[in-house]
This record gives C-alpha cells, structure tokens and sequence, in this order.
C-alpha cells in the first residue's frame, strides 16, 4: 500500500475551503446585523471568539485516534441524554423553551451536545444490529433509542430540534440497511401528520394513497392492517397533541399555512424576512445598507434570520453563493459518505450529512417561506456559540474519518 | 445497494436545493418589485408637521388668540403588560397628581390600539418624561388656541373647532390666512416606529400662519361690553349690543354681544350666545332713523331747517292711521323735530318726498345690501321696494318702522350723514402680516359712494347736537366734549305684531360733535326699567364716552373741548321753557338758525348791576354759565361757539335786559363766510 502525502488525501479541501468561505461570511454578515444594534452590538466579538474555539476544536477532533471517536459513541449518547433530562430540570428559559444550561457566565444548550451524540450512537448501533436491522424488534428499539432525544428535546419544547433529531434518525436508518417496508412504516406516518395540517381532505388523500402502497407491497393482512391503524392512529393523534401545543407553536404552524393571516403576529417574522431578502434584488443593497437589517424589521436576525440579511444585503447572487457553499459541502460528504467501506464511518458521516442538510432546508426554507418557522439556526452562519462548536466537531469528527479512510478500506 | 441509496439521497438534495433557489429567484427577482415596494412603505413615513396658527391681536398689537404648542401623550396597550402600565399608571399619577388607578383604568377599558392618558398639557410637563423610558409612550404635539381675554371680543374673534379650524368670526374669515401651510418629514423608521432618520432634501419646513391685527381696540372693547353689561342689568334688559366705528374710515373700534360666549369652550353656548347678533339679527331702527331721513329732505332741499311744521299737539291722523308723538307740541321747526324726535313731523315731511327718491337714498345709504363687513353671517335686512309701499309705508318708514336693518348697517349709514356724506365700507381687519412681519396685505378705508353733500351732512350734524343739548338724549351728556347723537325707542315686532311692553332701546351718538372720530350704535333688548332710548340707550353711551375719553385723552382735540358746571347747567335747564318767538326782544337781525330761550330769574338772586363780559369765542355753555352766574337774561341762537353778543362788552348790564348771543360751529362758521 502506497501512502500519498498529498494534503487533499487527508484533508478534504473541498469541505474545509467552503466552511471557511461561509465562516467568514457569517462573521461579515453577524457584523452588519449588530454593530448598530443595541441590545447586540458585542455579537460579532463574541462569534470571532466562538468561531476560533470551534476551529481549534475541529483540529482537536482531526487529530484524535479515530477508535477514540468509535468508543465514545455510547458515553456521548448517555452523556447527552443526561444532559438534555438536566436541562429540563435546571434549564432557562429563553423564549418560552427551555433549551440552555448556564455554565458560569457561559450559555449552552445540551440539544447541540445531543446531536453529536445522536449520530454517533446511531451509527454504533446501527453497525451493531446491521443484519437483523429489517426484524421488528430491532426496529423498534432503533427508533426508541432515536425516539429518547427528540421526545426530551420537545419537551423543552423545540419543535425544530426534534424534527433535526428526526430527520437524523430516519437518513442513518435508511443508510444502515432498511427495507423499503421498513422505511414505509417509519416514514408514512410523517407523511400522515404533515397532510393532516392542510385538512381533513389532505388527510384522506394521504391514507387512501397508503391504502395503495400496503396493497402493492403485498404483506400479510394483519401486518398491512396494523400499519394503516398505526397511520391513521398518527393523523387523528396528531390533531389532538396540537391542541395540547403551546399557543405559540399553533400560532406558527397556523402562520406557515397562510403567513399573511396575522402579519405582526407570528407571520411577522417570515413577512418581514421576505420583505428583506425580496427587496434585495439581484446584486444586494450592499454590505451595512440593507435596511430591513439596520431598521431591525427582523428580530434577532442575526440568528435563526441570518440568511435574509445575505438575500438583502449581497441579492440573489450572495443568496445562490452561499447555497452554493452548502451545496459542496453537502455532496462532499455524500461522496466521502459513499467511498467509505467503513459501516460505522459511512454512517456518522451520513449522519452529519442529514444534519447540514435538514437544518440549511429548513433554515433557508424559513427565511424564504417555503418552511414553518419553527426555530432553527443555519449551520456555520448563525450566530450561536454551542451551535457552531458543535457543527466543527462534527465536521472535526468527518475529516477524522477522512484522514483514516484508508485503515478502514 | 449503497448506490441506490446515494442516488436517491442526491435527487432529494438536488430537488431541495431546486426548490430553494427557484424559491430564492421568484422572491428576488421576479416579485421585486412588490418586496422593494413593501419595505419601502413600512420603513418611509411621511409626517406632517402642523403649521403653527397665526395669532390675532387688536389694533395696539394687544394678542386676542394665539396657538399654544401643548402635547399629548399616548401608550400603545399593545407593547405593555400588567406591570408596564403600573408603573406608566404611577409614572403619571406622580406628574399630573391624579389617581394611579384613573390610569389604569384608561389603559384598561382601551378600545383602540393607541390610547391618550394625557390631552394638552404643557410642554414643562412633557419634559418630565424625558428620562421615563419606555417604547410605549408616545408623545404628540397638540396645539391648543388660547384667547387670553376669554370672551372679550369673542364675537369678531370667533372660535376653532377641535382641529384648529375657524368656525366663526375671523378665525373662519381669515382662516386661509391664519392656518399656514403644513411641512411634510419623509422619515426612515424602525420596526417599533422610531425615526433613524430624515430625508432633509425632501422635507419642507412648516410656515406659520399669517397674523391678523385687527382694527379692534382692547381697551374700547372692553369699556363697551362693561358698560353694555352694566346697563343690561340696571334696565333688566334682555340683551344688547354695541358698537363703536370710526365714522371716517369704516374701521369697527369695538363690537359687543351681551351676553356673549366663551370662545375656548364655545360648545357650552348656544346659538344666540354665539352668534354676532350685530350683523346676523335685524331690528326695526326706530327714531335713530329719522336724521337719516331728514338728510334727504335736505339734500333734496325739501325743507328748510328753521321751517315751522305744525305738529297738531301730539296727535295726528293720517290716512285714517293715527300718529301720536311722546311729548305734543303745537309747532316745531324743521331742526326740532329731530331734537324732539317728532314722529308727526316726520311724517308730514316723509310725504314730501317721491317714493322712488326715498328708495334710492335709503338703498344708497346701504339699508337692504349686506355692509360686506369681513365678518360670517352677515343678513341683509328688508328695505321695501317703492311698488311695495302701502299708503302709509313712507311714513311709517319716516320714524323707523316698516323697514328693517342690522345695527351694523344703521351705525354705517350713521357715519355717512355725520362724516360729510361718505358711506364707508365696514371692517375689522386692518393688516395681515406673515411671520417675518413683512405685510401680506393692508386693508384700506373704502369709499363706496357719496350720499348726500358735505353741507347736509352738517346741518344733520348740528341738529344731532342739538338733540343731545336740548331734546330727547340730554342723558348722554358730557361736561368736557360737545357731542352728537339721536335716540330711538321702537316696539318689538313680534310674531307679527308690535308689541305693547316689548322695545329696543337705542342711541348712536358720535363724538366730538364738531370733528367726529368715533360713532357708537347702543341698542339694549328689552328693558324693563325705563323704556326710551333716551332713559336706557343713551346714559350707557355717555359712561362708555365718558370713559374713553379719559382712557384716551388724545381722541378730543383742545379746540373741542368745553367744561361747564354741571350743577347749574342742569338748573338752567330744569327752568328752560319754551316760549313763543314773538316774546323775544331783538336786537340782532339774524337769519342764522335759531332757538329762543327765555330764562326766567328770580328776584332774590338779582345782584348789583355789573359791566357785561366778553363773550366772543366761549362756548355756549361757558356763556351760558356765565350770564347765569350775572343773572343776565339771554337768548342763544345756533349752536357752538359765541360769534356775537347784543350787548357790548363792558356795557352797563340793567336787569331785565335780554342779551341775545349769536353762536355757531366752527364749519358753520366757515360755511358762513364763504357764502
């Protein structure tokens, strides 16, 4: 075996060039949206500081024995529901969810921490359990292992971290070796409870169409039977825990279906992150000149909103950019993904890959109306220190695999 | 297996991405247009900056409104919870020293979004919110328009309604000119509604309001409405009103309602309060009619001053219709008649004249037209057309019935017969200056016609001193000035009727008699003690005269003033009787005017003979008091000063002995030497 000391064969250049490229946009646009802020005018020194730790973290992760990362799937996994039940208990609450530990004078939300370790747990027990994965036990306990975090994450409550939970869970099951029936019965009644938002008839629909697909995978009857029970048990349970939903979140989902309904309500944000991103046209107003950001139309923009300052200030061609960035970034690891023989490797990186992705959809999705706004930050650009920590381990923890590709090919 | 998964991973990928960009691309440049127009719109304000009102002041510059830049203050309810507005509550209660709970219970019980706590409060207490931060409150400039004399004047003044615009009186008249224009701000503003900044380039400055100086005088305007008041209650009268005009220009000195309104709370009144009854409201003239008329008998030299009418002893039948006088006399001359106010007199000489005549002279003097005075409301009285006139319209018309006028448009034909014949066009506005002072426009006396000559014009003048000296206005007196002026006492009209108790007492006088600089209309409503002009109308005119000439000295030249002893004057004249003019014992050939009097003395007061003084250049009534005080027997013809006495001076002066003193005014006087 010939070793190559070219620097591409150990670190991916292709990833690290555009995390760069974005933290450095991110520092730029957290910039434009602050200085001139008064409640958030320290932001931007903050993030640099956050963002050479978490740079430095990525290092740390890059160089460490890659068994290492191995054996810490189940601490980080218990670790992380510990803390996630500790956040519960002894959280603040900031914006009605309680979702962040305060560590001296430090802030940290153990969701982000619970990410890390979801992914790595997943992987270890997918890797564990891959050729009776299609056994409905297995199943079972797969989900219920992926099922703890996201259920303690909506009790916080937020709702966008559990559907990244979620999300997480259901790609690295399908990576690891489910069934196309498998990944049926976990996905349809998603399915079910996203179309009985858009009422009775969506509903309908939705379980008559899985009606269809039970009868073309052509199961026993009481497999078939119990999985439309499941499915319809979904959409009618669903309609009830939406009523035990806090006001504010029946207010967003309501505001997603029609945002112009209560404009300076909960359909404030996305309007007015419209408004921005629209009004910047095809070139921006400019680098400090868009004026939805410096008249603080969007609240706290420089968080789950920091896309639209890109869309207001750099227009449709820093908007494409960026989405360009997370684009490379995004086949990249489905690339390095796929050429890992590695099961449990090829799994944490999906894994992170599910992560970036679901989290710039709905990020992006937000700021543009085409997602709820449900509260999520975008990888790399928001502003947010335990976010961005947690993204650059992960990232630290892909390009650990990718140094060591070669051990495990 | 592996590549399935990953192709089917990388068409969601692709499709999300798709999705997004296609999303990003119709926001950004399809739909534009729409999104720029947006922001736009809730960034940019235009605020309106009021103009600031113009302030209206009296001919001295005295200010009778002005605009006061008070504020309000607002809470948006929405952007505070319960312990917010405790604390706005207490914040307000320590600084307006209400209850905490008034404020509560205001934000409380708000229906809209922006409630006001506070209306029209004053820019000191403002600025004790200055360091009270809280994104609720709203501060907003509310003007407020102050009238510092109440209701002085508040019928020429008028009033604005609550957003600033004249209702009434100059405040609507002029209230292009007083409004000014209104700047405009374009404003940047935040998401919360506060300004970042303002487009200077843009934005136009507010430009205050025009001022208005008025041709009123403070000071006559309060002497009149005191007095006027004064006089309602000492003759328990209805109402009244006053008016006092300089005869020589038009200009209106002072113009008084009672009872009159506030003009800050105008609502609180009603429409008769409010309203400027001295140019909406009309009455029957009466007797102060009656120099007007003989101003056409004389013009039309239809009668001759010293022309004896027989006055048939008080009662007189004409065309079946009776005509009684108050005080009968046998015969009057043509001058008399006016002193004595002889209603039979009149109308024997209204018949002389030619209905068509008497039309276009009474038209000509401004009865029937509006006065077009810059006031609101103005009515135009009713003056009968000749083919209208019954048989006895001409003489009713003659002593002031049949024919209505608004008391502004008798006190304007007034001034035309006493100021040599020119009918003057009435107003209240002297100068409009913008707010550097610079003049935006002057209004100038308006001549609008002549209607009778200079020389009947005074004739009418002298025989209104006349009235005053020796008929029916004696009351209105004055010690120190010779003035002029003619009462009129006329039944009400009511629903249709004349009424039995029911009078409008009134005099117009004009002072000094021989120069007028001012005329004044008083006519009270109503009277219950006292009933003619002369008891009620005409001793309220003498205590406004009395008193503006002692508040403004300068008004009587020298020339034109006189003193007599009041005490001994009014003796004199308790004994005055009429007599016969064969009586009388001429020495001086005369063709002037004249009035014989015959003082009867008594025996005891006779002293020892005495040399007979020089007269010449005294006034009448220093002659008068003189010859009294030497129990010198006299008789006075004409009026004004002495020019001739019967008796030389330094003569021996033997009792029983009558002195005849020629006077005359001093244009008559000049009258005589041209002719």
């Amino acid at each position: 075996m010939k070793i190559s000391y070219k620097l591409q064969d150990k670190f991916d250049l292709w990833i690290f060039i555009p995390v760069l490229l974005l933290l450095g946009i991110s520092l730029v646009v957290i910039y434009s949206a602050t200085t001139n802020h008064p409640f958030a005018s320290g932001s931007f020194d903050k993030q640099f500081f956050w963002a050479l730790i978490s740079l430095g973290a990525f290092f740390v992760f890059y160089l460490l024995p890659s068994q290492l990362i191995r054996l810490s799937a189940v601490p980080a996994y218990v670790i992380s529901q510990f803390l996630l039940i500790a956040v519960l208990v002894a959280g603040k609450v900031v914006k009605g969810s309680k979702s962040w530990i305060a560590v001296g004078s430090i802030g940290f939300q153990p969701s982000e921490a619970a990410k890390i370790g979801l992914i790595l747990f997943l992987a270890y027990w997918l890797v564990a359990k891959k050729d009776e994965l299609n056994t409905f036990k297995n199943l079972t306990v797969t989900i219920l292992f992926a099922f703890i975090p996201t259920a303690l994450i909506l009790l916080e409550p937020d709702t966008g971290t559990a559907i990244v939970f979620g999300f997480i869970s259901l790609v690295m099951i399908y990576w690891g070796g489910i069934s196309l029936f498998g990944l049926f019965v976990v996905l349809s009644p998603v399915i079910v409870v996203f179309s009985s938002l858009f009422g009775i008839y969506a509903l309908i629909g939705t379980l008559t169409l899985i009606l269809i697909a039970l009868i073309f995978f052509n199961k026993d009857l009481f497999t078939s039977v119990s999985v439309f029970v499941f499915n319809l048990a979904a959409g009618f349970i669903f309609e009830i825990v939406v009523k035990f939903l806090q006001p504010h979140q029946q207010k967003r989902i309501a505001s997603f279906l029609d945002p112009t309904a209560d404009p300076l309500g909960s359909g404030y944000n996305a309007l007015q992150a419209k408004i921005a991103i629209g009004s910047g046209g095809l070139i921006g107003k400019g680098f400090m000149q868009g004026n939805q950001t410096q008249l603080r139309f969007i609240p706290e923009q420089w968080t789950d909103f920091i896309y639209c300052v890109i869309g207001e200030e750099f227009g449709f061609i820093g908007g494409l950019f960026v989405l360009s960035l997370y684009l490379i970034i995004l086949l990249r690891l489905l690339i390095i993904s796929k050429n890992i023989n590695d099961d449990f490797s090829t799994l944490v990186v999906i894994g992170v890959f599910a992560l970036f992705f679901i989290q710039l959809g709905i990020n992006v999705g937000m700021n543009i109306g085409i997602a709820p706004v449900i509260g999520l930050t975008l990888p790399l650009l928001s502003y947010g220190g335990s976010s961005l920590f947690a993204s650059m381990i992960l990232l630290g923890i892909v390009f650990n695999i990718y140094r060591n590709k070669r051990l495990h090919s | 297996m592996k590549s399935n998964r990953v192709l089917i991973i990388l068409l969601f990928v692709f499709l999300f991405m798709t999705a997004l960009m296609y999303k990003l691309f119709t926001i950004q440049i399809s739909s534009y247009n729409k999104y720029s127009s947006m922001a736009e719109r809730q960034q940019n304000k235009t605020r309106f900056i009021k103009a600031e009102r113009g302030s209206i002041k009296d001919v001295n510059g005295e200010v009778l409104s002005y605009t006061r830049n008070d504020w309000s203050l607002f809470i948006d309810v929405n952007m505070v919870d319960d312990s917010k507005k405790r604390i706005i509550a207490e914040k307000f209660a320590s600084v307006f020293g209400k209850n905490t709970e008034y404020y509560l219970q205001i934000m409380n019980s708000a229906k809209a979004r922006n409630v006001c706590l506070e209306k029209k409060i004053s820019k000191e207490q403002v600025m004790q919110f200055n360091n009270f931060t809280m994104d609720a409150l709203r501060r907003e400039e509310d003007f407020s328009r102050i009238y510092p004399y109440g209701s002085m004047g508040s019928h020429v003044i008028g009033y604005v309604d609550i957003m600033g615009s004249g209702v009434s009186g100059i405040e609507k008249v002029y209230n292009e000119y007083l409004t000014g224009s209104d700047g405009i701000k374009f404003i940047e503003n935040d998401a919360i509604g506060r300004t970042v900044s303002v487009k200077e380039d843009n934005s136009r400055q507010a430009v205050p309001g025009n001022e208005i100086i008025l041709t009123i005088d403070k000071n006559y305007q309060k002497i009149l409405e005191e007095e006027i008041k004064t006089g309602i209650t000492k003759y328990e009268g209805k109402s009244g009103v006053g008016i006092i005009m300089n005869p020589n220009s038009g200009e209106i000195i002072a113009m008084a309602n009672i009872p009159d309104y506030d003009p800050a709370n105008y609502n609180l009144f009603g429409e008769f309060e409010r309203k400027n009854r001295i140019v909406t409201d009309t009455y029957e003239p009466g007797s102060t009619i009656k120099p007007i008329i003989m101003s056409i008998l004389l013009e039309e030299e239809l009668a001759n001053p010293e022309e004896s009418i027989d006055t048939e002893n008080g009662v007189y039948l004409i065309k079946r219709t009776q005509i009684k006088d108050t005080h009968p006399f046998e015969k009057l001359t043509v001058r008399q008649i006016i002193e004595q106010s002889s209603n039979i007199g009149m109308a024997k000489l209204s018949a002389r004249v030619k209905p068509e005549t008497f039309y276009k002279y009474l038209r000509d003097f401004g009865f029937g037209n509006k006065t077009s005075i810059d006031l609101i409301g103005e009515t135009e009285g009713n003056l009968k057309k000749p083919k209208t006139y019954s048989k006895i319209s001409k003489t009713f018309m003659s002593f002031g019935y049949e024919i209505s006028v608004t008391p502004l448009q008798l006190i304007t034909a007034f001034s035309s017969v006493i100021n040599g014949g020119i009918l003057y066009k009435p107003y209240v506005v002297k100068r409009i200056l913008d707010q550097n002072k610079n003049i935006v426009k002057k209004l100038e006396p308006m001549k609008i016609r002549r209607v009778i000559s200079e020389r009947t014009s005074d004739k009418i003048k002298d025989f209104m001193i006349g009235v005053v000296e020796e008929g029916t206005a004696r009351n209105a007196r004055l010690n120190n000035v010779l003035i002029g002026g003619k009462t009129g006492t006329s039944q009400k009209l009511i629903e249709g009727k004349y009424s039995k108790n029911e009078y409008n007492s009134s005099f117009v006088g004009f002072l000094p008699a021989d120069n007028p600089q001012l005329i004044c209309l008083i006519v009270i409503n109503s009277p219950k003690v006292g009933r003619y002009g002369g008891q009620v109308a005409a001793p309220i005119f003498r205590e406004i005269a009395s008193r503006i000439i002692e508040a403004d000295p300068s008004l009587i030249r020298d020339e034109s003033r006189i003193t007599r002893n009041k005490k001994t004057l009014d003796e004199i004249f308790a004994r005055v009787e009429f007599e016969s003019e064969s009586n009388a014992q001429v020495f001086l050939t005369s063709n002037l005017p004249e009035v014989t009097k015959n003082i009867k003395a008594t025996p005891n007061e006779f002293k020892d003979l005495e040399l007979m003084p020089d007269l010449i250049n005294l006034s009448v009534r220093e002659a008068v008091t003189l010859l009294n005080e030497m129990n010198i027997n006299y008789k006075i013809s004409g009026s004004g000063k002495v020019i001739e006495q019967s008796i030389e001076p330094g003569t021996e002066v033997q009792p029983g002995l009558i002195c005849l003193i020629k006077c005359a005014t001093i244009k008559n006087l000049e009258g005589l030497r041209i002719n």
